[in-house]
């Protein structure tokens, strides 16, 4: 079997691989630093085409309008676009139907527009109701999204030779997006990775937490420490204790078959009830504010940017855990274990592999993962843990995992949409006087939508996609035995 | 007499496949038609798209004289078309009637006052949840659920009792019900004085219309148990077909599961029944019930197709038999003017080697040795009596006997898939008692599962990735944790090619593989690995005659370059032709073991039946 030595693809990767193994380093430490050395503008950029995004999605049409009159012109385009994109019809038309009944929500939440109803002023009231929608929906995408209108102008003035902050204060919706983004990425990374292996991790939530906690006590029991030794230490504390924390439920299912939707349950309310515990005693701070102290600066996960751009060195280390993700699960004999397990436990057994011991080792990861959820919080955001730190962030990400089909970069993107509903959330609330209940109303509806596909294809007769609702029958086996 | 079905010219592409090519047949009242060919000819494909799980490329359908279009098996169920699949659809936690009435959702609204109350509290409830909302007192409150209640039952009650609905359409349901709330709602509002709200009462209105909606559907199938029962009773007196309503799935065997997706489809009042290879899964016994069954079916004026791949059965049920080959119809038969051998040949486009030439035996060391084994079943029965067994290198060891006498058990306990609870197995003179799975596999032992869906095969991974399922962590398929891809797929383009999988990629997912070619792939991996012991069961189940005619030279061949085989099969056909020496299983115990070449079919069946032996047994040998 071996004899037969497969034609070496000569690509540029290839290529790469072949080097030997010092040049190999040699080439990864020379373009790591070399990133990080620049990650300042790299992120600026990022940010502003986030910002700008109409004005990017249109050089990309004109950049592939380019390529594809060199390639076949319009088939050719139009073949390649529904290639791609086919996958994002239901998820963008969820979100859609959940923008609009959630607008519908927003403009009849309101009493004065029943009260104007009431009157018979008909009129009235539908302005007052539109009212409410456009007030909120502009300040959702400018807390999302940034005011198009200013980065470019603070873009022009810098272009122009003015000082960088008036441009950095306009990509503040944007950070906020990626910020917000940042936990949701490892929280759904560790939801999908359980779906993988047919795991129903339903306690992301309280893995954040018990990981932000360890993060947080290690980052402020040193001081003195080298940021080299003391951040790293904080960051795989972090990770491990949620690891371990969820490989309670792992070994409990493993051993005894105890079914991992309920002990991870039940295991969220005791790390909730503990960390509650812990916050306003024996780590409290000061007396009555039942958070603890602020971590050591060396353990702070270094941002970008000044004031007001709060993104962290946690969205590089979530996009790499995204790649690391997906190079596990479909390029190792590791993730092939668990996608088999996944899939079907007895051919699993069949082929030779331990499903206990495979669970086991899903949750442990799936739990490290989403303990960086916390720990990029922790280190990054809130420099400490104060009490009700619970932010949604685990359970969201169940939703997360599935319109991201289980998929790192699927649960990359559908992070990155959540991180703008949320970070608009607040800037709705604060500007337009909407409550974040409503925002949030209007996250559950996305997810509504996307958990139950078929009534996206039916209300808008789209055919067929089986596959896919294989797909989603398989992910949700853990319900079964 | 019109035809009660014709298809004029189907055809149906997948990606690189074209798996049926303008086909065109008709079937009769009261026929029962036999659809024969090659795997992956495009029969499940054909019957598929009768069922409206695949829609057709090209070509019409034409259901008593009427051309219809069938989008997806609620249209097929509505034409009186009712499906069993190659692999039932059945959830084995459920019994029988939740089987059965699961996802019959109701085709016509029919009148029940149940159904009634249910959408009358479901807008009540709405209606009072919405009223709190829009209205200022608990009186206002109370008389708007009560109208809203009194609306949505108004509703329901009309729409059924006027037939006004032949099929649920939410569309025709939403616009029904939604102008009947809102005349009523503002009737409601001028009466009580009040038209400012008028505009509001519309809007809740509609939103009542769009909620009552699934809530009647949803319920008034949850809640109808009961008559469901006592119809699922009425049919299988109708037509001999015995099941107990209440018996939960898992706990049947295969033959009675069957019966129960034929009552599911006569249940939904199928006319036309679609059997896809419903004996590949039963035993001789089995099989004529279910003839007797599809006999009577038939008698009483329903028609059926059925694909089977055993030529024997099909000339005896059959009144028609139409073969295809590579999605077009090759032929078409009446069982009385044709022959097997002329079948097979329409089949395969050549003549095909009914029986196996092999030449005799060289055994050699013991490769297996069973002593004392015992073990349950799944319901913690003894399964398996103390058996004693041995396979010599070169030899093949036939296992006879009626299905769930124990092969099931043996086979797994000797693969390491179920614990033996006393007696020892050792392969190579190595105990394996169990061992786990890995390690006897490690020792070179193959195994061929029965169940191909639940142990075989991973169904969404593609093709390639099932070929490795048991060496993927090995050179040169894995370097360290990396999966080697170059090596992994020229591995499986090469297995394809040498067992014929028909697929027009190697990264297709299992389950697009028609039944037979997904055989094919668990027995080319098996085939295709260093052994020396292969333990086989039902090998070629669900396969054609070109192939089983195959696999079987493939198993003589394993056989004499020394690998011990143990082949389980209920087909005495096959475990008379392919074996050396045949152990028969009775009620979990080797009731004999006899040479293969003095010992008619007879004999064997006898035993099989539990009788005791009359030859000598042989004895074991040293080893
Ligand atoms: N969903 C699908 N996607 C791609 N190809 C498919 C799909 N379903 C079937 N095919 C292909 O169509 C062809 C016909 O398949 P079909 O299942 O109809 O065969 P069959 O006659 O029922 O064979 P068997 O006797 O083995 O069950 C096969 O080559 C199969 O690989
Ligand atoms: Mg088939």
């Amino acid at each position: 079997m071996a004899d037969k030595q497969a034609p070496s693809k000569s690509g540029w990767g290839q290529r790469i691989v072949q080097l030997p193994l010092w040049a190999r380093l040699a080439c990864a430490a020379v373009l790591t630093s070399a990133i990080v050395l620049l990650s300042k503008w790299l992120i600026l950029l990022l940010l502003v085409a986030l910002g700008l995004w109409p004005i990017v999605l249109l050089i990309g049409l004109v950049v592939l309008g380019l390529v594809s009159s060199r390639r076949g012109g319009w088939p050719w385009m139009r073949a390649w676009l529904s290639a791609r994109l086919r996958g994002l019809v239901v998820p963008t038309l969820s979100v859609a139907m959940a923008l609009l009944i959630g607008g519908l929500v927003i403009m009849f939440t309101d009493r004065a527009v029943y009260k104007a109803l009431g009157d018979g002023l008909v009129g009235e009231a539908l302005g007052l109701a539109f009212g409410n929608l456009a007030r909120a929906y502009a300040a959702l995408y400018q807390g999302a999204l940034g005011d198009p209108f200013r980065i470019l102008t603070a873009l022009g003035r810098w272009l122009g030779g003015e000082g960088i902050q008036r441009l950095v204060g306009a990509v503040r919706g944007p950070s906020d997006s990626l910020v917000q983004s940042v936990p949701y990425i490892f929280a759904g990374l560790a939801v999908a990775l359980g779906f993988r292996t047919g795991l129903f991790n339903i306690g992301a939530e309280g893995q954040i937490g018990i990981g932000w906690l360890a993060a947080v006590i290690i980052g402020f029991s040193f001081t003195g420490l080298p940021a080299a030794i003391h951040l790293p230490l904080s960051i795989v504390v972090g990770a491990i204790a949620g690891g371990l924390w969820a490989s309670i439920a792992g070994i409990l299912k493993a051993r005894t078959g105890a079914h991992e939707v309920i002990t991870t349950i039940m295991l969220n309310y005791v790390s909730f009830r503990l960390s509650d515990w812990l916050l306003c005693g024996p780590l409290e701070f000061t007396q009555g504010t039942c958070r603890t102290r602020d971590i050591a600066t060396s353990a702070y996960l270094p941002r970008f940017l000044d004031h007001p751009v709060t993104l962290h060195w946690g969205f590089v280390m979530a996009l790499l855990a995204a790649v690391v993700a997906a190079w596990f699960l479909f390029r190792t004999t590791w993730g092939f274990e668990l996608r088999t397990v996944g899939a079907n436990p007895d051919a699993a057994r069949y082929g030779g592999m331990s499903v206990a011991g495979n669970y086991t080792l899903a949750m442990f990861l799936s739990g490290c993962l989403a303990g960086l959820a916390g720990v990029s919080q922790g280190l990054g955001i809130t420099h400490n843990i104060a009490l009700g730190f619970s932010a949604g962030y685990g359970f969201d990400s169940i939703a997360l995992a599935l319109l991201g089909k289980s998929h790192p970069a699927g649960v990359v993107a559908a992070s990155i949409l959540f991180g703008v509903l949320r970070a608009g959330a607040g800037r709705m609330q604060s500007v337009a006087g909407i409550p974040t209940e409503i925002v949030q109303i209007v996250q559950s509806l996305v997810i509504v939508f996307i958990a139950a596909p078929a009534i996206i294809r039916a209300i808008y007769r789209l055919r067929e996609a089986r596959r896919e609702e294989i797909e989603v029958t398989i992910l949700s086996r853990g319900w079964g035995a | 007499m019109a035809p009660i079905l014709e298809v004029c010219n189907a055809t149906k592409r997948f990606p690189g496949v074209l798996a049926n090519d303008r086909v065109s047949f008709s079937l009769d009242r009261g026929e029962i038609l036999a659809f024969l060919g090659e795997n992956g000819a495009g029969k499940s494909t054909l019957m598929n798209i009768l069922y409206g799980l695949y829609a057709p490329d090209e070509g019409d359908i034409t259901v008593r004289g009427a051309s219809v279009a069938i989008n997806d098996p609620n249209d097929a169920i509505e034409l009186g078309i009712g499906m069993v699949h190659q692999h039932f659809q059945l959830v084995p936690v459920f019994t029988v009637a939740e089987n059965i009435v699961m996802g019959t959702e109701p085709t016509r609204f029919s009148f029940s006052w149940r159904t009634l109350g249910i959408a009358g509290g479901a807008a009540a409830f709405l209606g009072f949840v919405g009223s709190v909302f829009a209205l200022d007192s608990v009186g206002q409150w109370l008389v708007a659920s009560a109208a809203g209640g009194a609306a949505a039952a108004g509703i329901y009650g009309l729409v059924a009792l006027l037939g006004l609905l032949s099929r649920s359409g939410f569309r025709r349901y939403f616009a029904i019900s939604a102008v009947c709330s809102g005349a009523l709602f503002v009737v409601l509002a001028l009466a009580l004085g009040d038209a400012g709200r008028i505009p509001l009462l519309v809007f809740l209105a509609l939103l009542f219309a769009a909620a009552s909606f699934p809530a009647i559907r949803v319920l008034s199938t949850a809640l109808d148990r009961g008559t469901a029962a006592r119809r699922i009773r009425a049919l299988s007196a109708q037509y001999g077909l015995a099941v107990d309503p209440d018996a939960l799935i898992e706990s049947l065997p295969v033959g009675v599961q069957q019966r129960v997706e034929i009552i599911k489809t006569l249940y939904r009042e199928a006319e036309i029944l679609i059997l896809d290879e419903p004996t590949s899964v039963l035993t001789p016994q089995e099989t004529e019930e279910l003839f007797q069954i599809m006999r009577a079916l038939a008698d009483q004026g329903k028609s059926i197709t059925f694909i089977s791949h055993k030529l024997k059965e099909v000339m005896s049920i059959a009144d028609r038999i139409i073969v295809l080959r590579n999605g077009r119809v090759a032929g078409e038969a009446k069982p009385a003017e044709t022959s097997e051998a002329e079948l097979a040949e329409m089949m395969v486009g050549r003549e095909v080697a009914l029986a196996v030439e092999k030449g005799p035996a060289a055994p050699r060391e013991v490769v297996l040795e069973v002593t004392g084994l015992t073990a349950e079943d799944r319901r913690h029965q003894p399964a398996l009596r103390r058996v004693d067994l041995f396979v010599r290198a070169g030899e093949v060891l036939g296992v006879a006997g009626v299905q769930g006498n124990g092969q099931t058990e043996l086979v797994e306990v000797l693969t390491g898939l179920r614990p033996a609870t006393s007696g020892s197995v050792r392969v190579l003179g190595r105990d394996v008692t169990n061992a786990p799975p890995r390690a006897i596999t490690e020792l070179g032992v193959a195994h061929v599962p029965e169940d191909r869906q639940r142990d075989g095969l991973v169904l969404p991974f593609p093709i390639f990735d099932n070929l490795v399922l048991c060496t993927y962590y090995e050179p040169p398929f894995a370097k360290g944790p990396a999966v080697q891809f170059d090596q992994l797929y020229d591995y499986a383009e090469r297995l394809v090619g040498e067992f014929d999988v028909r697929t027009p990629s190697i990264a297709l997912p299992a389950q697009n593989l028609s039944g037979g070619n997904q055989q094919k792939v668990i027995v080319a991996r098996e085939f295709s690995r260093p052994i020396k012991l292969l333990i086989a069961a039902q090998p070629t189940r669900g396969l054609d005659v070109g192939s089983i005619e195959y696999i079987h030279r493939r198993l003589i061949e394993k056989r004499d370059e020394g690998v011990g085989v143990l082949l389980v099969s209920v087909e005495l056909d096959e475990i008379m032709a392919l074996s050396d020496r045949i152990a028969v299983m009775y009620e979990g115990r080797i009731v004999g073991t006899v040479n293969a070449d003095n010992v008619s079919r007879e004999q064997l069946g006898l035993l099989m039946a539990g009788a005791e032996p009359q030859g000598e047994k042989e004895g074991m040998p040293v080893g």
